[in-house]
């Protein structure tokens, strides 16, 4: 029919060959979903405050968790900040606030009061408007440094649907020891029948390194990027079809898409109009991790999940 | 003066009719050898006949966009069925369901063997040969290597079987959309003829197949072995290969839509192009992830290759060449089915192992229009040319692009080669059951009044 090249023939099996490979994953049981029974809600007197309590309470009454309320402020404006927000909430704890600066006194008040989830605004004490995607502020950083449970940071504010998060982005970028943690919240999140995407992002700054160094180890190796992206699918197939049962199980749609940062970047705009939760692990001992977390937030105008380990 | 006279009753003098003869036999050689690339081989003679037609007035210039507008509907069909089997195959449905087959044999050599070989020619049918074979090489060599089999007896046999699924259906290989294209046989007819030969040729081939391996696999395997393969091959989880499984579902839907228009094309009055572009059209809409990378997937060098091939068919065409043939082939048979059938399967079957089954069945396709304009029905004469070019393939390394792959596959992945001498030992022999296999079917059916009539 039709008279492919040796190299085109090549290229081709060794691709399908890959993909075949990519199902060799021995038993891949699926995840148990992670959901709060404690919400610790930080508040900072920002536009994004609303949001905060409106996505904790939306998640109170679908998992019944207990929810307090924390003023984090690093000087009391005596305002009455806490009571203004639960106002017409009920059985909402408003917690005394500890001494210190604002990410001290919200991790003294997550280790008092026992909290397995935290939510709170970013950047911390501005509008997201002012401070955009250049910066997540100190309190996000030192939290993501310091805190043991999982947060919620609310980037812009917003007004969440009765049943939040129905698109939950798991994104991935390399080997990272606190996935599997992180994929066990972002399943937890997801509303019924919603959707979870786990995208896997090559990043361009890693692909060209990885080519320079394969292209001077040995000149003939043709290496481009969609060979980069079947790899990161090889390496992450067991998450794959370990999410892919979590989904049959638990009854929400799943599907990967495997994709370099620029492609990544477009899709994050289409989830971003539906306020999409991302979510992210972060592997504390791995400086890449911090730096793609922190990016992830950076660039986010939707809420985003980090689960640290 | 003399080339005036010629033109105006319609053939050229019998000088041009050789030369032009010996212009399209110099680009089939391009094509076989692969001296150049059959593209620019076509392409090539394609520009060097229509100069000489020009010049020696065998027909104006302007008839060279009316011999490509007859065949504008094989470019949509090879455009739309390139677009739905590029989206079809990236939402991982093939291999998903290739790998569940395997899996479902426990990797037992018997099993697996049948199994591959029928799918083979189920994916062939559907996928036509091309991708059927990339994702049925890379399977066999993957599954291989994990249950420590040989790939020669798999690949050998994938690469031969897959020339059997070539002639289940209208979109299964490019012989058959042309000669379908050209005779207007409707999608049911491959279905009814077609297709049961098809089945026929399976059986032969896998009966031949398992004959020369015998010693080449472990047919039977006691139980402590089945219970090792059992447990390697369930590491393979075909599910982790699907990245959307509402992706996956909308392309299988789409595909079977398309089978299903193309069945019923001619019923509702529109062309197997049509349903084709509209096809790849709804891939693209509701299955494709990139629109831009699929539409580059789409074979151009095909196309151009068709484009070359049919200038050089039509040139050849206008000299009356063609007709002079189609007149002492019908003359040498003396009319008779019984001498028709057996003449165009010999030389379809031969042709096709020795040059390339397309410019067999393009050259073939104005023969039989002309046997037939001389009172010879015309149906046992398409299906002989559509089943034995397509079988033809099988007789030797380069005869069909199936080979091709298998066997330099093999070399490149499992080190093995297979010489001319060995594979025309089993292809030939194989193709020599089918080819007169075709002769005996189309004959049974002639005789017994039972072709469906165009």
């Amino acid at each position: 029919m039709y008279d492919p090249s040796e190299r085109k023939i090549d290229r081709d099996v060794e691709e399908s060959m890959r993909l075949f490979q990519r199902s060799q994953v021995g038993e891949a049981a699926p995840l148990a979903p992670l959901q709060p029974k404690r919400v610790l809600v930080a508040a900072d007197g920002s536009s994004q405050d609303a949001t905060s309590i409106a996505v904790a309470d939306r998640l109170r009454k679908r998992f019944g968790c207990e929810l307090a309320v924390l003023d984090a402020r690093d000087s009391a404006a005596g305002d009455d900040l806490t009571n203004k927000l639960t106002a017409g909430l009920q059985d909402v704890e408003q917690l005394t606030k500890p001494s210190g600066e604002s990410f001290e006194q919200i991790l003294s008040a997550a280790e008092s009061w026992k909290c397995d989830l935290l939510i709170l605004p970013c950047p911390y004490g501005r509008d997201f408007e002012k401070v955009g995607a250049d910066s997540a502020g100190t309190v996000l950083d030192v939290l993501l440094a310091r805190s043991p449970i999982p947060l919620i940071a609310i980037r812009r504010p917003f007004e969440p649907e009765a049943a939040p998060f129905q698109r939950v982005v798991f994104s991935l970028w390399r080997e990272n020891e606190a996935a599997v943690l992180a994929a066990s919240w972002a399943a937890g999140m997801i509303a019924p029948g919603g959707h979870l995407r786990l995208e896997l992002v090559l990043e361009e700054e890693f692909y060209e390194n990885i080519r320079d160094v394969m292209g001077a180890l040995d000149e003939s190796i043709k290496f481009d990027a969609e060979k980069l992206c079947n790899a990161l699918a090889a390496s992450h197939a067991h998450m794959h079809r370990t999410l892919q049962k979590t989904a049959t199980a638990h009854n929400f749609v799943y599907e990967l898409t495997v994709c370099r940062e620029a492609e990544a970047h477009e899709m994050d705009v289409t989830e971003e109009a539906s306020h999409a939760l991302f979510a992210v692990g972060l592997e504390r001992s791995d400086h890449a991790s911090h730096g793609h977390v922190q990016d992830r937030v950076r660039r986010a105008a939707s809420p985003v999940l980090v689960a640290p380990r | 003066m003399e080339v005036l006279l010629a033109v105006e009753s319609g053939h050229s003098p019998g000088w041009v009719m050789a030369l032009f003869a010996l212009g399209m036999l110099l680009t089939y050689v391009g094509v076989a050898f692969e001296r150049f690339h059959k593209t620019v081989a076509a392409l090539s003679g394609a520009a060097v006949l229509t100069a000489l037609a020009v010049r020696l007035e065998v027909f104006k210039y302007e008839e060279i966009h009316a011999i490509l507008a007859k065949d504008l509907n094989i470019f949509g069909v090879i455009v739309g069925t390139g677009i739905l089997v590029d989206v079809t195959s990236r939402s991982g449905l093939f291999h998903f369901l290739s790998m569940g087959i395997v899996r479902a044999t426990a990797g037992r050599a018997a099993a697996l063997y049948f199994a591959i070989c029928v799918l083979t020619f189920v994916f062939v049918a559907v996928l036509t040969i091309v991708p059927a074979m990339l994702i049925l090489s890379s399977l066999v060599l993957v599954i291989c290597r994990s249950l420590d089999y040989p790939a020669k007896p798999f690949l050998l046999s994938v690469a031969i079987c897959a020339n059997s699924g070539a002639i289940v259906t209208f979109a299964s290989g490019l012989p058959n959309i042309m000669i379908g294209t050209a005779a207007g046989i409707p999608y049911v007819h491959f279905l009814m003829v077609s297709a049961p030969y098809a089945v026929v040729s399976l059986v032969i081939a896998i009966g031949v197949l398992r004959l020369v391996f015998r010693n080449d696999l472990a047919w039977r395997q006691d139980e402590a072995t089945q219970q090792a393969l059992q447990a390697r091959i369930a590491e393979f989880d075909p599910w982790a290969l699907v990245e959307s499984r509402w992706v996956l579902v909308r392309s299988g839907v789409i595909l079977g839509l398309t089978i299903l228009g193309f069945a019923f094309a001619r019923m509702v009055g529109v062309g197997m192009d049509f349903v084709a572009m509209c096809g790849g059209t709804a891939a693209l809409l509701f299955a494709g992830k990139s629109v831009e990378d699929t539409i580059a997937k789409v074979n151009w060098t095909v196309i151009l290759f068709f484009v070359g091939l049919f200038v050089v068919i039509g040139c050849v065409e206008h000299t009356g060449a063609l007709e002079l043939v189609a007149t002492r082939v019908v003359d040498l048979s003396g009319q008779k089915m019984a001498a028709l059938v057996p003449l165009l399967s010999l030389f379809a079957g031969v042709g096709s192992a020795i040059v390339d089954n397309i410019p067999v069945a393009a050259t073939l396709i104005p023969v039989v229009q002309n046997i037939h304009a001389l009172g010879v029905p015309e149906e046992p004469l398409w299906w002989a040319v559509i089943l034995a070019s397509n079988l033809g393939g099988n007789a030797t390394p380069i005869g069909s692009i199936s080979c091709v792959i298998a066997l330099h596959t093999l070399k490149k992945e499992a080190g093995v080669t297979v010489g001319w001498g060995e594979f025309i030992r089993i292809g030939g022999l194989i193709m020599v059951l089918q080819v007169a296999g075709v002769m005996a079917y189309l004959l049974a059916i002639y005789y017994a009044g039972a072709f469906p009539e165009l």
